[in-house]
């Protein structure tokens, strides 16, 4: 049982559009899968499919190995877009109502509660509720019953930048406890730091599936670097023979340099000493998965 | 079964509409069998006065408030008041919908099937409920009009059924019309539409044989205001056809999409 998921060929149609086309895509056990893509790219509808919510135009999927005849949902965790509760019920009976669906005990709810900071508010009615709040609660209401898969789309929308670190932080502390995620998001810089695996999808189709570790250190280190006197760093800089690329940041302070894949900063240091040229900024850029993103979806 | 009771249990005591639904239902009919029992027997028995009669023996021989026209007087009057259980139903479907609630349950591992079997559940605790509420009143009314001596209690009882059926029938409509419309307020409107004029339409199309199987006058009839005209087996065949009927066609219109 190495998969949670393989879909085969999956694909979906509104009317004449093709939302979703021949998808396939793995999903490991215990791993963190981000589906990224930009609005309409069909995220959100290859959730639906796997929640049962939508069925596929053709095509079909196996869940751990195995078509899924069975009620797996009851083991999946799950929040789609705004999350949506009873509005005139309390936390505490909206979660008793999913705690009833999945068959599990009511024991976990306060637990839940506890950790996206509701607790306090847990008898008041959802009308009160900010729109944070809401989102939250959707958040509770997918971890209270300790699932085994986790699916989420976009589950830091509309959160403040506190909520949204607890919501990165409660992903990374369930994946080690060996849960498997699946996130659909549009923010990659949110994507990158928490999941193991990234799928690209664009007008419904998969453009890249694979590590994500594979995905961004597939080519170059790059270094901002800055000195006080930036012409002798040029010059020293042209003649490191591990050097890709220079170029000048926009606001005329440092440059951007393109390194091989196995320059480190010390590295870079002690070459500039011996040339004589001392730095007074150095930083490692994350060749971030947005740029790669964007170049995939421009091709 | 009590899981999926014990859901919609929890989904609608606080629910604004079912709580005040149910007390106006109540309230009301008691209101009206209680309170205007005079009119209700004038009116009888005006209706009645006809032949060489007088009040007086037909009130002592045919008191619709004594047993045994008891159950099939009260079983009358409810029957009225299963629109405000029909809006409830339509109400509680659209909510679902327009609120994403249903959409949200299925995600969460409940099947299409368990759901719509919770709102089957849910339509057939109204219709016990309404059929109780006729049998209090009956049991009361009966109680308090007859002599001991005449109390025959069994007799004609039966409608206590036809008023369950009655009450489940047109409830079934309704959760029909709600997950085709999704909107209480467009939902309630073609209901009403149908009945009226939709009910009369039919007698251009169907032969006259079948005028008594009409969608709604079948559900009318199962209660008359005198005397049954065909036999009760057949109307209680024909509805329980068309109960069958509403729910497939709720069950198939819920597997589609919901996005």
């Amino acid at each position: 049982m190495k998969n949670i998921l393989k879909t085969y060929a999956l694909h979906k149609k509104f009317g004449l559009h093709s939302a979703l086309k021949d998808l396939n895509i793995t999903i490991p056990k215990s791993s963190v899968y981000a589906i990224l893509g930009p609005n309409g790219s069909g995220k959100s509808t290859t959730l639906g499919i796997l929640l049962k919510a939508l069925r596929p135009s053709s095509g079909y999927f196996e869940w751990l190995d195995r078509k899924p005849k069975f009620n797996y949902l009851e083991k999946v965790g799950a929040m789609l877009e705004q999350p949506k509760f009873y509005m005139y019920l309390n936390a505490i009976d909206n979660l008793a109502i999913i705690a009833k669906i999945k068959r599990v005990s009511n024991n976990g709810i306060e637990e839940s509660l506890k950790k996206v900071g509701l607790f306090n508010r847990r008898f008041d009615s959802l009308n009160t509720y900010s729109m944070g709040m809401i989102q939250r609660l959707g958040i509770a209401a997918a971890i209270f019953h300790s699932p085994d898969v986790l699916i989420l789309d976009e589950p830091t929308n509309g959160l403040d930048p506190e909520g949204i670190t607890d919501i990165r932080n409660l992903i990374l502390n369930l994946s080690k406890d060996g849960l498997t995620i699946i996130l659909a998001s549009h923010l990659l810089s949110e994507v990158q730091m928490v999941s193991s695996h990234v799928c690209i999808l664009k007008k419904g189709s998969c453009l890249y599936e694979g590590n994500i570790s594979e995905f961004i250190n597939s080519k170059e280190n790059i270094f901002q670097l800055g000195s006080s006197n930036l012409d002798s760093l040029n010059v020293a800089l042209v003649n490191f023979n591990k050097l890709n690329k220079i170029e000048k940041h926009k606001s005329g302070k440092y440059f951007i340099v393109h390194f091989n894949k196995d320059v480190f900063p010390d590295d870079i240091s002690n070459y500039l000493a011996q040339k004589g040229v001392f730095l007074n900024h150095l930083v490692r850029q994350h060749s971030s998965l947005e740029d790669e993103f964007i170049e995939i979806l421009k091709n | 079964m009590t899981r999926l009771l014990y859901i919609e249990w929890i989904k609608w005591r606080r629910f604004r509409p079912f709580q005040i639904l149910i007390c106006l239902y109540t309230i009301l009919f008691f209101l009206i069998c209680f309170g205007l029992d005079d009119i209700i027997l004038d009116k009888v028995i005006g209706d009645l006065t006809m032949g060489n009669y007088s009040s007086s023996i037909i009130l002592e021989e045919y008191n619709p408030y004594k047993f045994p026209f008891a159950w099939h007087t009260f079983a009358f009057i409810g029957k009225f008041f299963k629109i405000l259980l029909a809006i409830l139903i339509i109400n509680i479907i659209s909510y679902e919908y327009q609120n994403g609630t249903f959409k949200q349950n299925i995600i969460q591992g409940l099947k299409r099937g368990e759901y719509l079997f919770g709102k089957f559940m849910l339509v057939f605790l109204l219709s016990t409920y309404s059929t109780l509420l006729v049998c209090i009143a009956a049991i009361i009314g009966g109680l308090s009009y007859s002599t001991v001596s005449e109390i025959n209690f069994y007799e004609n009882s039966y409608y206590l059924f036809l008023s369950f059926l009655n009450t489940f029938t047109y409830l079934s409509l309704s959760v029909t019309m709600g997950v085709i419309f999704r909107n209480t307020m467009t939902a309630f409107v073609i209901l009403m539409l149908l009945w009226f004029p939709g009910d009369m339409l039919w007698l251009f199309i169907i032969p006259e044989n079948f005028n008594m199987y009409r969608p709604f006058e079948v559900i009318d009839e199962l209660l008359p205001f005198t005397v049954h005209q065909t036999s009760v087996w057949k109307l209680i065949t024909v509805s329980i056809c068309y109960q069958f009927f509403y729910w497939m066609v709720s069950y198939f219109k819920m597997k589609k999409d919901l996005t």
